[in-house]
């Protein structure tokens, strides 16, 4: 039952053509499915990051990746679990290496010799950075390099970069013709190199309402029909389920919320009692709950959990500022059709 | 052509190919019926129930998903009440409700049938209207009326049973909602204005 409801089961049978249904909707589903192919494996975590960086990621996920569409959801861990978690995917960790200057000056000619930001961004630091977009599969998947210092282990890296496959057989990043002092010089330019401090990330800043008229017509195709429906999905009509927001996933209960329809959003969500409540009704900071999952999400991505509110879309970018305004305008039109 | 043949003819013709007959059923596949609902379900949003009911499988069609099967059941439901056969109709949301217990749009749909649903004594219509209105209370205490057919039958209701500033609350909530004002109960101001143009002058 597990699997048959499980939304990796049926993504994976559709990427591959198994999934019984007509080749026009394989074709168009497939297009839609491009995270799950893009999702880092977990092979070898254990030998390269840091047990508190894992901990402190599950609860609060960050973009690692920034070419990457997806993050890693906002799951429901309690912080024992989410240490439990990170004790069972890094067991020990490698002894502290230490670095000099001279290895991170060696570091950062071999940085841009061999194209280290072709691929890699590395924010803050005085380097390349990659191309813009269309992003590959490898691109997608190579993390912020800023992030390094508080990811990886210090004494893993050099050995990650002689040889990524042997850290983790399925890695992407492809191996360079580099020796041990090299591939440890590298990791001291990584580690050690001066970050320029960015500006604190902060929301956008919020639109006010539309005084137009805003109907159920353009909400749902700019926003609910486009982002949310896909989690939060009428059960009897799909092919799987509700998707996780309805009938539950990734450790969420189900709530019983159908954004694909004008009655099914008006029908709300179930609550942690088993009993309907609004999406509309007002939380403690006299938000509707629909537009602060929303603002909640805004807020996550500058590192800001707002308690008891799970921001949303969970794991992907959160709406454009014109989005909530059309969101939140329509809320306090009372709703039109 | 023989008769046979024409009737051969007719059959590949006039039956959808994406079906399955069984015994007496015909059953219609996923995609098909998907369709179908899918079609009568914007009939029913823009007003066209005769529509809906014309374009939703009946016997021998029988549609061999569960789930769509249900959302037929519930659209054509829907159909017939907005076309006054309240009676049927409220069968099938109270026979879906069993199902799903605590679902806004089948108890909004019920408490509209039994405002409806005729009565030839004024204790039934009491009871009824009992009923109706403890269930349009409870959904617009929490918000949970799913539509402006929804609020404009508690305007209704509410109207009916003396309760004018309730009503014209629901009606309020019912004009912002609808795509029609044509859906929704005229406010007080104008059902005064209509009262007094049609009272005749001595």
């Amino acid at each position: 039952m597990a699997r048959e409801r499980h939304c990796v089961h049926c993504h994976r049978d559709i990427l591959d053509g198994r999934f019984a249904a007509p080749p026009r909707l394989l074709a168009r589903w497939r297009s839609h499915l491009l995270s799950l192919n893009r999702v880092p494996s977990l092979e070898g975590t254990g030998r390269l990051l840091q047990r508190a960086w894992v901990r402190d990621f599950l609860l609060s996920p960050c973009d690692v990746r920034p070419a990457l569409f997806a993050t890693m959801p906002r799951l429901e861990l309690t912080p024992a679990q989410a240490d439990a978690l990170a004790g069972w995917l890094v067991p020990e960790e490698a002894p502290p290496s230490h670095f000099t200057p001279a290895e991170a000056a060696a570091g950062r000619a071999l940085y841009e010799r061999l194209r280290c930001a072709s691929c890699h961004r590395f924010t803050g630091a005085d380097a390349s950075s990659p191309p813009p977009e269309p992003a590959t599969d490898s691109v997608a998947l190579a993390p912020d390099l800023a992030l390094a210092r508080v990811r990886v282990q210090s004494g893993a890296l050099a050995d990650w970069l002689a040889d990524p496959q042997r850290t983790k057989p399925d890695a992407l990043m492809p191996r360079f013709p580099i020796g041990a002092p090299e591939a440890r010089a590298l990791a001291a330019f990584i580690l050690t190199a001066p970050l320029a401090p960015t500006p604190p990330l902060r929301p956008h800043p919020r639109q006010p309402p539309l005084r137009r008229r805003v109907g159920w017509d353009e909400v749902s195709a700019r926003v609910f029909r486009r982002t949310c429906w896909h989690c939060h999905g009428q059960p009897d009509y799909a092919r799987g389920d509700g998707g996780p927001g309805n009938t539950g996933g990734f450790g969420f209960a189900g709530r019983g919320l159908d954004l694909s329809s004008f009655a099914g959003i008006a029908a709300g969500a179930r609550g942690d009692d088993g009993r309907r409540r609004s999406v509309f009704s007002k939380g403690a900071d006299g938000e509707p709950l629909l537009l602060a999952t929303l603002l909640a999400r805004q807020l996550e991505q500058t590192g800001r959990v707002v308690p008891g509110v799970r921001g949303m879309p969970l794991g992907l970018p959160a709406l454009s500022p014109e989005d909530i305004q059309l969101v939140e305008s329509w809320v306090l039109q009372g709703r039109p059709r | 052509m023989s008769r046979g043949v024409a009737i051969a003819a007719a059959l590949v013709i006039f039956c959808p190919s994406a079906a399955r007959p069984c015994s007496n059923v015909i059953y219609l596949d996923t995609d098909k019926a998907a369709q179908l609902v899918a079609r009568a379900e914007k009939a029913v949003d823009q007003g066209q129930y005769q529509r809906a009911l014309r374009i939703l499988p009946g016997a021998p069609y029988r549609i061999e998903d569960a789930g769509l099967r249900r959302r037929g059941a519930l659209t054509r439901a829907v159909a017939e009440l907005r076309l006054g056969a309240v009676d049927d109709a409220l069968d099938t949301f109270v026979a879906l409700h069993r199902h799903k217990r605590d679902d806004p749009f089948l108890r909004t749909r019920i408490a509209e049938g039994l405002a409806r649903l005729p009565s030839d004594t004024a204790r039934g219509r009491k009871i009824l209207d009992a009923k109706a209105r403890e269930i349009f209370d409870d959904l617009e205490q929490r918000d949970l009326i799913v539509d402006a057919e929804g609020w404009a039958g508690l305007a209704q209701l509410r109207e009916r049973l003396g309760d004018s500033d309730g009503s014209d609350r629901a009606a309020s909530r019912c004009r912002a909602m609808a795509r029609s004002p044509a859906t929704c109960p005229a406010e007080r101001s104008e059902r005064l204005r209509a009262a007094r143009v049609e009272v005749p002058r001595s």
